[in-house]
């Protein structure tokens, strides 16, 4: 694939700060889980 | 924000033809009033809400209403499919994995060989992980699992990805530049273990089989999963140690 979605080796995406595990709600908003479902 | 029953309805007045532009900024607005509504017992809030909510919490809410109306969806299913995401397949599923592994190495082995059968045969099976591939941490390889396509993840045994797991800046540098990503995890390995990054697709998964902790010498199955961390099993972190645990 080579498009938009192909991130590998890209740059300038800045830090990922990642939320620690165990602190992270399930779904961030309520929508998210209803739209998985 | 809840939203009462006449938000619904308005959401398929005219057809389900209708304009969605339209309805959305009718919903909108119906939803606006509503919430400023002077007396509004519906309506006990803490925060400014003179916004009215997002548009795409409202298209959902939206296109829930149509297919529970039409019959398309049964919102119980809908109930359903949360509850099991939330509280059934999540990461302790692979930690039973990762423990079993650590326990019997006949299993390890099978696991290595063929991940599929070996991790299906403790009844982690189904959606998004039809083929798996367990990948194993030595004193001198480090596995780390990205997708770089999208969010590619093995939902049977780990749950739903975590949010950096899909972001753009872990997709993009997992691959180019490893040991800085599991630097901002706090993960610091020596330069003389090599990183291997496997990169997931719509097909394969992969689950890291962290190394076993020192000091867990005569642990039980049920102990050695709770030093298994989900993002152990991404590769992003190493398991816990037994101090981690409070433990000596």
């Amino acid at each position: 694939m080579n498009s938009a979605h192909d991130l590998g080796g890209m740059r300038d995406f800045g830090p990922i700060n990642p939320e620690p595990e165990g602190e992270e709600p399930f779904f961030h908003a309520e929508w998210k889980s209803v739209c998985l479902a | 924000v809840t939203f009462a029953k006449p938000v619904y309805a308005i959401s398929t007045r005219g057809g389900t033809h209708a304009c969605v532009k339209h309805w959305l900024a009718e919903l909108r607005i119906h939803v606006h009033k509503k919430m400023n509504a002077p007396g509004n017992s519906e309506h006990h809030h803490d925060h400014d809400h003179t916004d009215p909510p997002s548009e795409v919490e409202l298209r959902v809410r939206a296109l829930e209403s149509l297919l529970v109306e039409k019959g398309l969806v049964d919102p119980t299913a809908i109930d359903a499919l949360i509850d099991t995401y939330e509280n059934r397949i999540g990461p302790r599923n692979g930690a039973k994995v990762v423990a079993r592994a650590w326990s019997d190495p006949t299993f390890k082995q099978w696991l290595l060989e063929d991940a599929t059968a070996a991790i299906g045969s403790l009844g982690y099976s189904g959606r998004q992980g039809e083929h798996m591939k367990v990948v194993e941490n030595t004193p001198k390889i480090h596995n780390l699992v990205v997708c770089t396509l999208c969010s590619c993840y093995p939902w049977p045994v780990l749950g739903l990805p975590p949010v950096w797991y899909k972001s753009a800046p872990y997709r993009a540098r997992a691959v180019a530049d490893p040991r800085g990503v599991l630097k901002e995890f706090g993960t610091e390995l020596s330069e003389d273990i090599e990183i291997r990054v496997w990169d997931s697709t719509s097909e394969m998964r992969f689950l890291v089989l962290p190394i076993r902790p020192d000091g867990t010498e005569g642990w039980s199955e049920q102990e050695l999963a709770a030093l298994v961390t989900r993002n152990a099993m991404i590769g992003v972190e190493t398991a816990k140690s037994p101090k981690d645990l409070g433990r000596k």
